[in-house]
C-alpha cells in the first residue's frame, strides 16, 4: 500500500496547505534543519497511533498534544487537519480540534493504524533503539514479524492459566488445613495406613453395635460416634470428668499458634513493601489516566522504565498475579486464625462442662488461675478469626496453655475404663475426619495432575516457539549480516546477528565479533556511531520481512552519525533489500543528497527540495523545480547575491561528487584544505583531464567533448569573479546572479547525456578503465588523464 | 501443519505423560488454545473463568464404585 500524497493544514510547521506529492514513488527530501521535513513524519505517526507523537509527549504539549501539533499561529477561522491519500484511491483525514481532540474519516483509516510504527518510521534518535532494548523487548518487538506472537500469548496464557487454576481451587488452603487432620492421625493412629485405620473402625463398631446390619463404612462411622457419646453419657461423674478433660488436653492450640506466627512471618516480609508500592502504583495510574490521551510515557513506579497505555495495561495485570501470591498466603493465615478461633470456642465450652466443675474449683485455688479462666471467659473467639496479634498469641501462650496442661495431666491418671472411651471417641472423630480428607486429597491431586499438565503444555508450546523462530531469526540475522558488510566493508566487527540466549525464554539479543572476539552485545564494544548503523541496519531488516504488506518505509535524518564513506552505501542497501517498497528519505545532508539524487533511478524515485523555513504564518514551502538550481533561482528577485552564493555552493558538492565519480586525482592539500575543496578547485581538474578524458559520441566514433569544456571553463570564470561577490561582498546583482546560476547548470548539466538523461558514470564499462551513460552517448576514459 | 493442528498435537504429545488428565480436559484446552489463549493475554477474570471450566472437567468421567464398600 503505498502513498500519494500526504497534505498538511496548520500541522506542526504547515501553514496553508502543504503537500508531500509522492505520487506513489520512493522519494529523497532534502530540506535544512528546521525547513519542515519531520512534519510529514509526525503526521504519519500521528495516524498510525491515533494522535500520539512521542517525541512530541511532555508536560507542556497538553493532554492530546494541542500545544504541540497545531501551528502555533494558525489563524481561528482555519482548521487543522492532514490527508493521506493511498495509491488504491482510499485517503486518511484527521481533523483536530483547537483541545486536540481529532476527528478521523475515510476508508484508509483502518489500513493506516495496523501499521507497525516500529517498522515503518525510524527517526534520528530512534536508530539505536533495538540495540538498547531489553532482551525481553527485542522479543515483544520481532514476534508479529515472525508471526508468532499468537503462539506467545498461547504459551504466556498457559502459564497463567495454572496459577489460575491453583488459586481458584484454594489448593494450598486445602493442603493446610489436611495438614491438621494429618497431625491428628499421628497422634491418634500413629502411622497406620487406611486400610489398617479402616479395620480397627469396622472392629470398633462390632464391639459398640453388635447388632448394626450396616454396610456402609461412613454409616458405621455415624452409628459407632453416636454409640460412644451414649456410654459417656451412661458413665459416672468421674468416668465425664476424665473424658472431658482428655478432649481439652487435646487441643492443638499451640502448634496454632505457631502456624500463625509462621504465616505472618511470611506476611511481615511482604505486605509492608507491598503495600507501598501498590499506593505509588496507584499514584502512577491517577497520573497515567490523567495523561494517558496524550500518549506521555509515566515511569513505572515499580520498575523505573517509561511505559506506553498497553504496556501499562500488561504491567497492572503482573502486579495482580503478584498479588495472587500474597493473597494465597493470606488465605492460609485466615484458616489458621480460624483454627484457632474454633479451639477457643470449644475451650470455653468444655470448661463450663458440668462434668468438670468439680476440678475447676480445685484448680481456682491455685494462684494466677482465677485470671486464667477470667482471660478465658473474656476471649471473644469470632474476634480472633480476623485478628490475632502477636500480643493475642502470648496471651494464648500464657493464660491458656497452662489450663491446656492442667487438663492433660489431670487426665493421665484416669480410670482405665474412662481412658478407652475417650481414646474411642478421639478415634471415631479422627477417623471421620480422615475420611473426608480422602476426598479433599484425591481433590488436591487432580488439581495438581491439572496444573502440571498445563505447565508442561507450556513448556512444549516455548519449545514451538523457538524452533519456529530460528529461520525467522537466521533470515533476519542474515539480512543484518549483510546490510553491515555493504555498510562497512572489511572491517574487523563481524558476523552481527540475532541471538536466542539459551538460559531464557522470551529474549533476543545481538552478538558479533569484535577484532575475532565475540560479543554478546554490540553496547560492549561498538561506539555510537557503529551503534547507529547497526540499528539502521537492524531497522531495515525488519523492514524487509514486511514486504509482503508493502508498505512504506520512513527514515528521517538516519545518516547524522554516519561518516560519508559509509553513508555512501547506504542507496546499495536500499536498492537491494527494500528493491519494491516505497521509502521516503529526508535529510539535511546535501551532499547526501546531491549523492543520491545522481545515483538513484529517476524512473522510481522523486527528489523534492524543501525551502527555508521562515515563519509559521508562511509554512513549509517546496522549491518549485526538481533541480537544485531552484534553491538558487528563488532568491533572484529579493537577494540576488544569496542565489549567486547559492550557485556556488551547489557547485562545491555536486562537483566534488562528479570528481569523485570520475575518479579525478586531486593534489594534495595541507590540513584541512584537503577535506574543503570548491568548485573552482575541482574544475581545473575537471576541465585538465576532461580534455583528454570526456567524449561525446558522433556518428560511429567518439570525439572530445568541446562543447562540455568551454561550458565548463565559463563557469569556472564567473564562479572565480561574481562567487566571491555573492559570498563576500553581498553586492551582486540579479543579472549576474542569474548568469552565473545558468552557467554553473549548463555546466553540470554536461555531465548528463542529453539522449538518455543518465550521468556520464552511470554504466561503468569495467573491463576498459571507462564509464559512460547507459546509451553510450558520452564517456569518460580514466586512463587518458 | 497448520497452527490448529500443531496445538492439537501438542495437547496429545503433552496427555501421553499424564494419563490422568480426562478427555474432557484435553479436547475443552484443544478448543481453548485454537480460540481464546492464542487471541491477546487474558484479563485475571477471564483466566479464572477458564480456570474453573477446567476444574470441573477433571471431574471423573465414569461413576466410581463405592470405594468403602466392603467385600
Amino acid at each position: 500500500m503505498r502513498i500519494k500524497s500526504i497534505e498538511l493544514e496548520w500541522f506542526r510547521g504547515a501553514a496553508d496547505k502543504a503537500q508531500l506529492a509522492l505520487g506513489a514513488k520512493s522519494i529523497v527530501v532534502y530540506g535544512i534543519n528546521g525547513s519542515g521535513k519531520s512534519s510529514f513524519v509526525d503526521a504519519i505517526e500521528y495516524a498510525i497511533t491515533d494522535g500520539r507523537i512521542k517525541h512530541l509527549a511532555n508536560e507542556y504539549s497538553g493532554r492530546r498534544l494541542e500545544k504541540a501539533v497545531i501551528n502555533t499561529h494558525k489563524p481561528d477561522d482555519r482548521s487543522t487537519s492532514l490527508s493521506i491519500v493511498f495509491n488504491d484511491g482510499s485517503e486518511f483525514k484527521e481533523k483536530i480540534q483547537k483541545d486536540g481532540s481529532h476527528i478521523n474519516s475515510g476508508l484508509g483509516t483502518d489500513s493506516i493504524r495496523a501499521w507497525d510504527y516500529q517498522r515503518t518510521v525510524l527517526r534520528q534518535d530512534e536508530l539505536a533503539r533495538f540495540i538498547t532494548d531489553r532482551k525481553g523487548e527485542k522479543y515483544s518487538a520481532l514476534l508479529p514479524l515472525l508471526g508468532l506472537e499468537h503462539l506467545e500469548n498461547l504459551a504466556e496464557n498457559l502459564r497463567q492459566l495454572g496459577k489460575a487454576i491453583e488459586t481458584t481451587s484454594r489448593v494450598s488452603e486445602i493442603k493446610y488445613s489436611l495438614r491438621s487432620i494429618d497431625s491428628k492421625r499421628i497422634a491418634c493412629f500413629g502411622k497406620d495406613a487406611d486400610d489398617a485405620i479402616q479395620e480397627k473402625m469396622i472392629a470398633l463398631h462390632k464391639n459398640y453395635c453388635p447388632e448394626s446390619k450396616e454396610t456402609i463404612l461412613s454409616s458405621k462411622y455415624i452409628e459407632l460416634d453416636a454409640a460412644i457419646k451414649a456410654r459417656i453419657a451412661a458413665s459416672t461423674s468421674e468416668q465425664q470428668q476424665y473424658i472431658a478433660l482428655k478432649d481439652i488436653a487435646a487441643s492443638q492450640l499451640k502448634e496454632q499458634i505457631a502456624e500463625v506466627r509462621e504465616v505472618n512471618a511470611k506476611l511481615a516480609g511482604a505486605i509492608e513493601p507491598l503495600i507501598a508500592e501498590k499506593l505509588e502504583v496507584l499514584q502512577a495510574t491517577e497520573k497515567f489516566i490523567a495523561k494517558s490521551e496524550a500518549g506521555t510515557d509515566t515511569a513505572c513506579p515499580a520498575c523505573g522504565r517509561s511505559i506506553s497505555v498497553d504496556s501499562f495495561k500488561e504491567h497492572i495485570q503482573s502486579e495482580q498475579i503478584r498479588l495472587r501470591e500474597i493473597i494465597s498466603t493470606f488465605n492460609s493465615r485466615r484458616i489458621a486464625m480460624s483454627s484457632i478461633s474454633n479451639t477457643i470456642h470449644a475451650l470455653k465450652q468444655q470448661f463450663k462442662k458440668s462434668e468438670l466443675a468439680k476440678w475447676k474449683t480445685e484448680l481456682l485455688t491455685k494462684e494466677g488461675y482465677k485470671e486464667k479462666f477470667d482471660y478465658l471467659s473474656s476471649l471473644n473467639s469470632e474476634t480472633l478469626r480476623t485478628s490475632c496479634t502477636e500480643a493475642e498469641l502470648k496471651g494464648l501462650e500464657s493464660k491458656l496453655l497452662p489450663l491446656i496442661e492442667e487438663a492433660k495431666q489431670a487426665s493421665s491418671s484416669a480410670p482405665p475404663d474412662a481412658q478407652e472411651l475417650s481414646t474411642h471417641k478421639q478415634m471415631i472423630e479422627v477417623a471421620t475426619e480422615i475420611t473426608n480428607a480422602a476426598e479433599k486429597s484425591q481433590q488436591i491431586e487432580k488439581i495438581e495432575t491439572l496444573v502440571a499438565f498445563i505447565q508442561f503444555l507450556e513448556k512444549l508450546i516455548r519449545e514451538g516457539i523457538r524452533k519456529k523462530s530460528q529461520s525467522g531469526i537466521d533470515d533476519i540475522s542474515s539480512d543484518i549480516k549483510e546490510m553491515w558488510e555493504m555498510l562497512h566493508p572489511g572491517t574487523a566487527i563481524e558476523n552481527v546477528r540475532l541471538s536466542v540466549p539459551e538460559e531464557s525464554d522470551k529474549a533476543i539479543d545481538i552478538a558479533l565479533r569484535f577484532y575475532g572476539v565475540e560479543q554478546d552485545s554490540p553496547r560492549l564494544t561498538l561506539s555510537e556511531g557503529y551503534r547507529n548503523s547497526l540499528g539502521l541496519c537492524i531497522f531495515l531488516a525488519m523492514a524487509k520481512r514486511e514486504s509482503g504488506k508493502d508498505r512504506p518505509v520512513f527514515l528521517d535524518d538516519v545518516v547524522v552519525s554516519l561518516d560519508r564513506q559509509h553513508r555512501g552505501m547506504i542507496k546499495e542497501v536500499i536498492e537491494k533489500h527494500l528493491a519494491n517498497r516505497q521509502v521516503v528519505i529526508l535529510t539535511h545532508d546535501r551532499e547526501w543528497y546531491a549523492e543520491l539524487r545522481q545515483q538513484l533511478d529517476e524512473k522510481d524515485w522523486k527528489f523534492q527540495v524543501l525551502l527555508p523555513y521562515e515563519t509559521p504564518n508562511v509554512g513549509i514551502r517546496w522549491a518549485h523545480k526538481t533541480t537544485t538550481f531552484d534553491d538558487a533561482r528563488a532568491h533572484l528577485v529579493d537577494r540576488p547575491d544569496s542565489a549567486g552564493n547559492d550557485a556556488r555552493k551547489i557547485m562545491d558538492v555536486e562537483l566534488a561528487i562528479t570528481a569523485e565519480q570520475l575518479q579525478i586525482r586531486m593534489p594534495y592539500l595541507r590540513g584541512e584544505k584537503n577535506e574543503r575543496r570548491m568548485a573552482n578547485d575541482f574544475l581545473e581538474r575537471l576541465i585538465a583531464d576532461g580534455k583528454k578524458c570526456f567524449e561525446i559520441k558522433n556518428g560511429g566514433h567518439y570525439e572530445p567533448y568541446a562543447e562540455a569544456i568551454t561550458e565548463l571553463e565559463t563557469a569556472k570564470k564567473l564562479l572565480g569573479s561574481w562567487g566571491n561577490k555573492a559570498s563576500h561582498s553581498f553586492d551582486m546583482i540579479r543579472p549576474e546572479a542569474e548568469k552565473l546560476i545558468n552557467a554553473c547548470e549548463s555546466a553540470y548539466n554536461r555531465f548528463k547525456c542529453a539522449s538518455c538523461g543518465k550521468q556520464v558514470w552511470k554504466a561503468e564499462d569495467s573491463g576498459s578503465g571507462l564509464v559512460q551513460c547507459t546509451c553510450s552517448g558520452i564517456r569518460w576514459r580514466y586512463g587518458k588523464a | 501443519m497448520n497452527d490448529k493442528d500443531w496445538t492439537d498435537s501438542q495437547v496429545d504429545k503433552a496427555s501421553e505423560s499424564f494419563k490422568a488428565v480426562t478427555e474432557t480436559v484435553k479436547n475443552r484446552l484443544k478448543e481453548m488454545l485454537r480460540g481464546p489463549l492464542q487471541e491477546r493475554q487474558l484479563p485475571i477474570g477471564e483466566l479464572n473463568k477458564l480456570a474453573t471450566v477446567l476444574i470441573a472437567d477433571m471431574a471423573p468421567e465414569k461413576a466410581k464404585a463405592e470405594s468403602d464398600e466392603i467385600p
